[in-house]
């Protein structure tokens, strides 16, 4: 009976969060633009799978010297790049690497950051020490630099991209969770809940984590936002996704060479991975105002 | 205070070590023996195996991260697998550049972002504060390789104002070197520290002791500057501090851009011919310079928050207590 | 009668947020002969504070807005004065205690840098050792040693901290006194030493007080006349014998009937039934009928009129009750 009235709060405050969310303009356009990424890159998946990647051989990757560098026109609605490939379609298929790789690199840091921090608050002293001096040393070195060195250690591959923001973002949320447990830890009804019996992984799952939710749910949202950046930067120093795959980063890093001879393959990969981040971070802000509208100012 | 920075610094010790046998684990995770770099192509297998025994590579980890260790105190970072030049001339030999850079980076970020943001707090909904947060959160957003693509684009191959690539030298080509790095460089943080100073700002302007300062007939003035500013510091100095490890990622990427001879430059070409000791050197000598970034952020907290400054005078260790207080 | 020092009339005022207006003061009439202590009761939520932080013009806007209304100080309306004209007036001629000592001193700032920059704002002749004598003087005043001239709000208990905010109101010897819940925030055994400084300076220094109250002991103790406010509307005012013998509106007898007494015998207490209504939804009659035992139909029809029912002492119902009614 209690429960079914505990749950039916809970799911009333997410609810409340998303009636705030959904009056804020500015995070629900930058909602539709991730969402709308989303559709386009499942589309792209799709066709890969349909054609067994004949049209992403053929459209995508196949150069065409012959009109390199053709501005934008109605075939080609952001023109051509250096190798002659519609940049369109290059900079559709490359939202996986982006959006994607991004989400999946958070969300392992997420796992994995909030298991540290959920121990390390919960369990306190030496075990608390132990992590978090750990991730003091990771903390110290800056997240670029760490990146770059796993990158140039284990090799530029999909794998060790994604491992190597993972990793580096793995402090911040072993911090955030760490932080909420600490000021969830102590509360009454967490006392109550002991001494009813409940296990610590039933107090940790059922207690602890539901409260960090809201801060880590923001902190994700910002974080994604951040590891696109960093795939674009890696990839931009040749260090990430390597030509002739198509990815925002290292379209910029080709276009270089080429700058003098066309805005277009400049400008339009750089504003892809500009609209996406600031998408992510209008949809963070919002998240963070609805979650917790104490702190809107 | 002065007994509070040494305990600081014998603190960084241990996390210096972790950081240097963190590194020096991935580093030697490299596929590839450097051996046979070093000899290139033409090497016997006889000579790679002599040149492994004599570089120690044959030891095991453990007693090599020692040694590593052991030479580093002595100021020795080895020397570089490419040219036999020893990492730490090398390495110092580029951090002024890198260090100019960062500095005028800082610098665009706080001469932007502190009165951008306090402006914004202060006539907050108004058209200004709208334009501003709009432009803040685009710079915030931006990638700092595709602005300084972008801008060198425009003021340096377009305009021809700047120039595009390279460092100046003397003191006016290297200023004028300096302008489209330092902003690419800044823009970034300086829309972090407009946002961070407007919402600490806005913070600050809703507690009791405005009111106070308010009852008390003082000049709007005045009480931006005397009673909402100094609040409003603490998260912001924080915030600058934090911005000061992305520019050292960004200062990578910015220099690689506009062809700056940089530490960032050097560690990126070092990564891709493999030079594991010049990475080394230099992934460590940055992850040193943010310590003591950190460690000047955190004196200077308690010169702005004297409630820190009596925990340090109470003791050394309540360092996160102190944190608490300020948050 | 003595002379009067300051009448508000009709004040007026709103706050419009996201969750609609709030109607925060409706017409709120009264005035405060000099020398004079006027005892301000309500219940949280009544508009007290606004009241008074109307009066010193200091309702953060937006969201708050005055509407309507007269504050009529020295001849003039302090709600038509320039901003720089209240900067004069705020800590000089009226100034406010507000309710929490714990966060309505600057942290970063020395409480006696705090109490000189009233002095040396309103004086602007003053040196700098002329200034801190006086601070050293009203510290004194207040109990508080001079040696602690120079220390930070952190290193003051509660008490000593509204003793500092006491000075900082008085410094500049003021006409009138906002004391908004000087003693709610303190210890039991302080808030009475509190209130006995206050009271003792407040006839040194020939100040009047509004004193902000939910508590009709220390009111009782303090006051000369009592004002009872009840959603934005001042419900009933006399001097202290008229509100504590002869209460004519029904919420003042409820609330006096809910303080313990110890001189009657009373099996239990009897709070008033019900909340106060919202101030964003106010019901068009008495907005005190949802709550009252006397309530009649005619009572929902509109806001009664304050009516004189002896010299001086006014009351907002329609009917007047004789001694053996009030049951």
């Amino acid at each position: 009976m209690k429960s079914t009235v505990e749950k039916g709060k809970q799911r009333s405050l997410w609810m409340e969060a998303w009636r705030r969310l959904r009056k804020n303009k500015l995070a629900m356009i930058g909602l539709s633009f991730i969402l709308l990424l989303v559709v386009l890159s499942l589309v792209t998946i799709v066709i890969d799978i349909v054609t067994r990647n004949s049209f992403y051989e053929e459209h995508v990757i196949k150069q065409n010297l012959r009109l390199r560098l053709q501005g934008p026109s109605k075939e080609h609605i952001f023109g051509l790049d250096e190798f002659g490939r519609d940049i369109f379609l290059r900079v559709i298929w490359a939202i996986r690497y982006s959006l994607f790789m991004g989400t999946v690199a958070i969300g392992i840091s997420v796992i994995i950051g909030s298991l540290l921090g959920a121990i390390a608050g919960f369990y306190g002293k030496v075990v608390d020490n132990v992590i978090m001096r750990i991730m003091d040393i990771f903390l110290a070195i800056p997240s670029m630099l760490l990146a770059l060195a796993i990158v140039a250690a284990f090799g530029t591959s999909l794998t060790n991209v994604l491992m190597a923001i993972a990793v580096s973002y793995i402090p911040t949320f072993a911090r955030t969770v760490r932080a909420s447990v600490l000021t969830v830890k102590d509360q009454e009804y967490i006392e109550a809940a002991r001494a009813l019996g409940a296990s610590d992984a039933r107090i940790i799952g059922k207690y602890i984590l539901p409260n960090c939710l809201a801060p880590l749910i923001v902190q994700a949202s910002l974080g994604v936002a951040g590891a696109i950046l960093s795939i674009a930067g890696l990839s931009f120093l040749g260090l990430g996704i390597q030509p002739p795959t198509p990815e925002w980063g290292s379209m910029l890093s080709n276009a270089r060479s080429y700058i003098r001879d066309g805005w277009h393959i400049t400008v339009i990969p750089g504003l892809m991975i500009m609209l996406t981040i600031l998408s992510l971070n209008v949809l963070g802000d919002g998240l963070r105002d609805a979650l917790d509208p104490r702190l809107k100012n | 205070m002065w007994k509070y920075i040494l305990k600081r610094l014998l603190m960084m010790i241990p996390v210096l070590l972790g950081v240097t046998f963190l590194v020096f684990f991935i580093m030697n995770m490299t596929p590839g023996d450097p051996a046979a770099i070093i000899l290139g192509d033409q090497a016997t297998p006889e000579a790679i195996a002599q040149l492994r025994e004599e570089l120690g590579l044959n030891d095991p980890l453990l007693l090599r991260y020692v040694r590593y260790i052991v030479d580093m105190l002595h100021g020795d970072f080895g020397e570089s697998y490419k040219n036999g030049i020893s990492v730490a001339s090398q390495v110092l030999d580029k951090f002024p550049n890198t260090a100019i850079l960062a500095i005028c980076g800082i610098f665009v970020a706080l001469a932007i972002g502190i009165p951008v943001g306090i402006i914004s707090a202060r006539k907050q909904y108004s058209a200004l504060d709208n334009v501003s947060m709009v432009l803040s959160l685009i710079g915030v957003s931006m990638p700092v390789f595709w602005l300084g693509l972008l801008l060198s684009l425009l003021f340096a191959l377009k305009l021809g104002w700047f120039p595009s690539q390279g460092m100046g030298s003397g003191f006016l080509p290297l200023l004028r070197s300096l302008v489209l790095p330092a902003i690419t460089l800044g823009t970034g943080s300086a829309a972090t520290v407009a946002r961070m100073t407007r919402s600490s700002m806005l913070e600050v302007i809703r507690q009791d002791y405005i009111s106070t300062a308010r009852s008390k007939g003082l000049s709007e003035k005045v009480i931006t500057k005397r009673h909402m500013f100094r609040n409003a510091l603490i998260p912001i100095v924080t915030a600058v501090g934090l911005q000061f490890g992305h520019l050292l990622g960004g200062a990578m990427l910015t220099e690689t851009v506009f062809s700056w001879p940089g530490l960032g430059r050097l560690m990126i070409d070092s990564l891709n011919s493999k030079d594991i000791p010049m990475v080394l050197g230099s992934v460590l000598f940055m992850t040193i310079m943010f310590s003591f970034v950190n460690l000047f952020i955190d004196i200077v907290y308690a010169f702005i928050d004297p409630r820190i400054k009596s925990l340090y005078k109470k003791s050394g260790f309540k360092k996160k207590k102190a944190k608490g207080v300020a948050a | 009668m003595d002379k009067e020092l300051i009448r508000v009339e009709d004040l007026e005022i709103r706050y419009e947020t996201d969750d609609g207006i709030v109607y925060a003061l409706n017409g709120v009439s009264l005035h405060v002969e000099e020398g004079e202590t006027l005892g301000l009761v309500g219940e949280t939520g009544a508009g007290k504070t606004t009241l008074a932080k109307g009066i010193l013009r200091l309702i953060p806007s937006p969201p708050g807005k005055v509407v309507g209304g007269k504050v009529m100080y020295d001849g003039k309306d302090l709600l038509q004065l320039s901003d720089t004209e209240m900067h004069k007036i705020r800590g000089n001629a009226i100034s406010m205690v507000f309710q929490d000592p714990m966060t309505s001193l600057n942290p970063v700032m020395t409480v006696g840098d705090q109490i000189a920059e009233v002095i040396s704002v309103h004086n602007p002749g003053l040196s700098k050792e002329e200034v801190r004598e006086r601070v050293i003087a009203i510290l004194a005043k207040v109990g508080i040693s001079s040696d602690r001239i120079d220390e930070f709000p952190h290193q003051f208990s509660g008490g000593m901290k509204q003793r500092v905010i006491i000075a900082i109101a008085l410094a500049c010897n003021p006409k009138l006194l906002l004391a908004d819940e000087p003693t709610t925030a303190l210890d039991v055994t302080i808030q009475a030493q509190v209130l006995d400084m206050i009271q003792n300076l407040k006839k040194e220094l020939g100040t009047a007080m509004i004193l902000i109250s939910h508590d009709l002991g220390v009111v009782a103790q303090t006051c000369d006349r009592v004002a009872i406010i009840y959603a934005g509307r001042i419900v009933e005012t006399g001097n202290l014998h008229d509100i504590y013998h002869n209460p004519q509106h029904p919420y003042t007898l409820g609330l006096l009937e809910s303080i313990p007494s110890l001189t009657k015998n009373v099996k239990r207490l009897n709070p008033i039934k019900g909340l106060m209504p919202d101030p964003t939804d106010l019901p068009p009659g008495c907005p005190f009928a949802p709550r009252c035992n006397h309530a009649t139909a005619k009572c929902s029809e509109a806001v009664p009129e304050l009516r004189e029912i002896e010299p001086g002492h006014f009351s907002r119902c329609i009917r007047t009750f004789s001694e053996g009614e009030r049951k």
